[in-house]
């Protein structure tokens, strides 16, 4: 059984359609009102001009199925296929990409049952972007899990073809959990994550311009400076809790602080404008200009009064030549919105800050009402994506030219998170997401690890596993920053972890 | 050079040799082999236990062929699916043995020029010792073994003529055999290749080369840093016994190298390749041989994991009668061991009655796998309606121990349940991968076919009436709070009942346990359930009060047992009896497991509840 594909002059298609369909069984086809159903939802989508076949399954009942993929330019892509999954050639699904730039792209299809003959469905219409994403996505892959990890990694993922490429794996150094891999600026060279082990170190790993070192300092959630000179970090001192009903688990924030570490100098600085001794700050992130950072901040309360935690959006301004910090100024205000803020990320060419508001907390990928916010940073206006579903959506990042966003969604089924990505056009509006295309459409049916924090890069991680690996079991280059502890969490603070992990074990 | 004659005609004598001894040693081994390991070993209670579990998937199989000996244990891992059924499973492991006696006497005969004889049975009692243990991934090893046994013995049956051609030409298959089986397998056939053409085709030189070309391509793959030492040296899932596996790797070339060493046949040559030993002192040394062989088998094999194993097994298939009969051999159960049994005497409406009476629930042997502790756990926790727990627990397990049928039905259903039949669904397809386990993905309950088995729907019913419904924030699996929420919730949740009673008297919580029993009405008991009467009189008795359950009172046999009890009790203190009497008479009673329990609470240093 296999798919037979053709690559059709659109004069010829058309000129032989007829003949074809009499052929297959009926000199016209009956025309269904609707468009089909399809696994995934790439119905009414907009794609970059360089992405992957999306390739789909039929979801309508039939015997063989017909597709005609075609757009204003080049020729169209015809397949026929005997069952309902549809792989589409890659590249004439490239070149009808790249040919037809900011049109329609139009998807017939058509399915034949076995007593009423062929039916083709109303065409699906489909939007082709002019403006490319970036062309890799690193993510991290694990299973739901909760306190013990085995496996996990970091992988990439070339958007433009199905090839996944490792970054780093965790058993190469004794199954320790690795988190918050940070790009700079959507940069492959320049990026940093961290390393929980079971020994109880957790440092950093640090890789500038291809240059691999390990800083023995526990950081969580990390933001570069736009100038790559320095690093904002949470510590944060956290705790994973259960629940007895919808999601299972959750997490909890006893104490947090930002924190500053200066690359150049190896040093480390807690500044009281985003480390109030009264406040809990966390989730930093650099605005592109790099003058102000943002980043959620709440009173701190006990576990018990978990529901009444909710982050406020703030954001403070930095001069980085003179090292001076303005004063914390409300973005958005969890009394008036009834929310918590999370997750703030600014679009590279500074006009909007996508954000992440759930009921409470800070950790949004376990809350299934978790959604994106967009803000206009030119009004302070802020409003609900449409795209988003009732499941948890949210860690999103953009690509470089601010035209494509990812973010993590679990609305597929609820428990295990997917990338998204989403078209923003130049009046700021989100079209609707589709899901990162795999080669088998039926991937992700049969995979049970979630993918945690995408983040859009312009190419691939050059750095090879083994120097990575190398840093953290045997670094040729450590370092120990200077500097004071987190002004109100007392000791070395575990770090957090993206996927919800405490940081002590049963 | 001088031309080695090193192809001499040999035949069914060869194999055969002394005959009818040896045919029908080899053939009363491999029956015996046969049904030792389908009727004692059970390999289904290993493939329910330890896995491992084959995937139908792409991806799985990339996860073994990036390295050498990928495919050897790739194939070792599917030949483990045929553990599903006893029987099927001894086959297989008999096949093999077959292959290997067969390999290792042509290998054995090439080198030695005389009939190997008992001598090439040697690695197949190895090979049942390897077996004896669960987890161990003998199919894997013997993969590689026999591998390279068969290419050594095709390799003897070559009508070599230079020494160095037979050099290059064991080189080449050698790099092969590391790749394909790994490096023990590259290496053994290194080393009967260099006893080969050292001992047949006398070049010394030509030897040693052969060994050292068997170990250039671990050493290339070591030099490129594609594959750590620890790695390389053990291609293997874990689970393997590293003496026994250097034995049967080590068996054959040591075999051969003393067959060699042995003074030649006579100038003229026989009829037939001569017998090792002269007949008589052969036989006896065979016979003994045997012997030694079977007890070592016999004396090595785990009672205990298997009954384990057994207890395991067959909670799975709800056959509780089976769990508690396996549960009353077993010394000291394990943690999940007690927690399967508790499962099962409740399903076989004893929890309240009987659960004293396993003596081996006192015992607190070591931790031995976490996974296995989290998912026999999540089973109950599912049964009693704490769903979330149930998650908890099961996806904590799949971590651990990777994915398995029963952790994937178990996390399907808590999806089902949880409102997410997408997601139970992703679990079912998963499973679906697994030869032999039935449901198809496209076929399956949750989503594409709403006629889900009545049994399935029947089970998911009761829990989805009894689940707790209300929101407890929690850190850890606070049982005993818990409990107490889900029966608050639904009073006449009988296992929620059952479960904290038992788990408040195993807990020596007198006080808390004699609390509850005011909700005994709520359940259609008939007076008071032993268990839970023996510890109301020793409650009673050490508190100092008098508890009045309506319409339920303690039996007089109870009260005049408990009177003898202390009177035993004291006995023993004063040292007029001896301790194994009291366990004697009264080990079945809460009495004594609260007093042995508290003994060993207070000489751990713990505080122990005061009633």
């Amino acid at each position: 059984m296999t798919t037979r594909i053709r690559i059709l002059r659109p004069r010829l298609f058309f000129r032989w359609l007829p003949v074809a369909a009499f052929l297959a069984g009926g000199v016209l086809e009956p025309r269904a009102a609707e468009a089909p159903r399809l696994f995934p939802d790439y119905v009414g989508v907009t794609l970059p001009p360089n992405i992957a076949p999306l390739n789909f399954k039929v979801q309508e009942p039939g015997s063989s199925y017909r597709v005609e993929l075609r757009s204003a330019k080049g020729p169209s892509i015809a397949i026929s296929s005997p069952n309902p999954t549809i792989r589409i050639p890659p590249k004439a699904w490239a070149s009808l990409l790249r040919a037809n730039r900011g049109e329609p792209f139009y998807w017939d299809i058509s399915a034949r049952a076995a007593t009423s003959g062929w039916t083709r469905f109303a065409t699906v219409t489909n939007q082709i972007a002019r403006e490319e994403i970036d062309a890799w996505l690193a993510y991290r892959l694990l299973r739901p899990i909760f306190n013990f990890y085995v496996h996990l990694g970091i992988y990439q993922r070339d958007l433009e073809s199905f090839d996944q490429k490792l970054i780093l794996e965790n058993d190469k150094f004794e199954h320790a959990c690795l988190n918050c891999h940070t790009p700079l600026n959507q940069r492959p060279d320049t990026f940093a994550f961290n390393i929980r082990a079971y020994s109880g170190k957790s440092p950093m790993v640090l890789v500038v311009s291809n240059q691999v070192a390990r800083v023995d300092k526990t950081m969580g959630y990390l933001a570069w400076h736009p100038s790559g000179r320095l690093l904002a970090f949470s510590a944060n001192k956290l705790s994973l809790f259960l629940h007895t009903r919808g999601e299972t688990r959750d997490l909890y924030d006893a104490r947090s602080d930002l924190g500053i570490y200066r690359v150049d100098s190896n040093t480390v600085v807690f500044p009281p404008a985003i480390a109030a001794p009264d406040r809990n700050e966390t989730w930093p992130a650099w605005s592109p200009d790099g003058r102000y950072l943002y980043f959620s901040s709440a009173v701190p309360r006990p576990l018990e009064e978990f529901r009444r935690i909710r982050y406020d959006l703030m954001r403070a301004g930095f001069d980085i030549e003179t090292g001076q910090w303005g004063r914390p100024e409300l973005m958005i205000s969890a009394a008036e919105t009834g929310l918590s803020a999370c997750q703030p990320k600014i679009s590279p060419d500074g006009r909007f800050l996508l954000v992440t508001l759930c009921e409470n907390g800070n950790f949004p990928i376990y809350q299934s009402n978790s959604d994106l916010y967009v803000m206009d940073l030119a009004t302070r206006k802020l409003r609900r994506l449409e795209i988003n579903s009732d499941q948890a959506d949210t860690w999103h990042s953009w690509s470089s030219n601010s035209r494509w966003v990812v973010f993590s969604s679990k609305r597929i089924d609820g428990l295990l998170a997917r990338p998204y990505f989403s078209y923003v056009d130049e009046q700021g509006e989100f079209h609707k997401p589709f899901v990162l295309p795999q080669e088998d459409p039926s991937f992700y049916g049969f995979c049970l690890d979630t993918f945690n924090v995408p983040e859009l890069m312009r190419g691939p991680v050059t750095v090879k596993e083994r120097d990575l690996a190398r840093a953290i079991v045997e670094p040729r280059k450590v370092l120990t920053p200077q500097g004071p502890p987190a002004p109100s969490s007392p000791g070395p603070q575990p770090g957090p972890d993206p996927s919800g992990h405490p940081p002590v074990r049963e | 050079m001088r031309q080695q004659a090193v192809n001499r005609k040999f035949g069914a004598e060869t194999f055969f040799w002394p005959r009818p001894a040896f045919p029908i040693g080899a053939g009363v081994l491999l029956v015996g082999s046969f049904l030792y390991v389908w009727l004692r070993v059970e390999p289904v209670l290993e493939y329910h236990s330890y896995g491992p579990y084959f995937f139908r998937q792409r991806a799985f199989m990339d996860g073994f062929l990036g390295r050498p000996g990928g495919l050897a244990s790739y194939a070792g891992v599917f030949l483990a699916q045929l553990n599903c059924l006893s029987w099927l499973g001894a086959l297989v492991f008999v096949l093999f043995e077959c292959g290997v006696v067969l390999a290792a006497l042509v290998w054995l005969a090439r080198i030695s020029g005389r009939a190997p004889g008992f001598i090439a049975l040697v690695p197949l009692f190895v090979l049942v010792l390897l077996r004896n243990r669960y987890g161990c991934p003998v199919a894997a090893i013997s993969v590689g073994f026999l591998l390279a046994l068969a290419a050594c013995a095709a390799y003897a049956l070559l009508p070599w003529r230079r020494p160095w051609c037979a050099t290059a030409a064991g080189g080449v298959v050698s790099a092969l055999l590391f790749f394909v089986a790994g490096l023990w397998s590259g290496s053994l056939f290194a080393v009967l290749c260099c006893l080969f053409v050292s001992i047949r085709m006398r070049s010394w030189p030509a030897g040693l080369v052969c060994l050292f070309l068997g170990l250039a391509a671990p050493a290339a793959v070591l030099g490129a840093g594609k594959l750590g030492i620890a790695r390389l040296v053990n291609p293997w899932p874990e689970g393997v016994c590293w003496g026994l596996a250097a034995a049967l790797y080590a068996s054959v070339p040591v075999a051969g190298a003393v067959l060699a060493l042995l003074p030649e046949p006579g100038a003229t040559r026989p009829a037939a390749p001569r017998p090792v030993l002269p007949k008589r002192a052969g036989q006896a040394m065979v016979g003994l041989a045997f012997l030694v062989g079977w007890a070592a088998v016999w004396l090595s094999f785990d009672r205990r994991q298997k009954l384990l194993a057994e207890i395991d097994y067959d909670t799975g298939c709800g056959d509780y009668e089976a769990v508690l009969a396996a549960a009353r051999q077993v010394r000291a159960l394990s943690h999940p061991a007690k927690v399967r049994l508790h499962l099962a005497l409740y399903h076989t409406g004893r929890l309240a009655e009987d659960l004293f009476s396993f003596h081996n629930m006192m015992d607190d042997p070591p931790l031995e796998g976490v996974g296995e502790d989290w998912r026999a756990q999540s089973q109950p926790l599912f049964e009693l309606g704490l769903v979330n727990d149930a998650e908890h627990m099961a996806l904590e397990a799949l971590e651990m121990e990777g994915d398995r049928p029963d952790l994937l039905r178990l996390l399907a259903r808590i999806n089902l349940l949880k409102g997410r039949p997408e997601a139970a669904q992703a679990f079912l397809n998963v499973l679906s991968l697994i030869p032999f386990q039935g449901e198809r993905a496209d076929a399956a309950w949750p989503t594409i076919d709403p006629r889900m088995p009545a049994a399935e729907g029947a089970l998911l019913d009761r829990v989805r009436a009894g689940a707790l419904t209300n929101e407890v924030p929690h850190d850890g699996l606070p049982v005993g709070p818990l409990l107490d929420v889900l029966l608050a919730s639904n009073p006449t949740n009988q296992m929620a009942f059952e479960y904290v009673m038992a788990h408040y008297l195993m807990d020596l919580d007198l006080k808390r346990a004699v609390e509850r029993l005011r909700l005994l009405n709520n359940f259609s008991y008939a007076g008071i359930p032993r268990a839970y009467e023996e510890a109301l009189v020793l409650y009673q008795q050490v508190a100092g009060v008098q508890v009045k359950l309506k319409g339920r009172a303690v039996r007089p046999e109870t009260a005049e047992r408990f009177r003898q009890f202390r009177e035993a009790a004291r006995q023993l203190k004063e040292g007029v009896e001896a301790e194994g009497t009291l366990a004697a008479r009264f080990g079945d009673t809460y009495w004594y497991y609260y007093f042995a329990a508290l003994g060993r609470k207070q000489a751990d240093g713990g505080q122990a509840s005061a009633p």
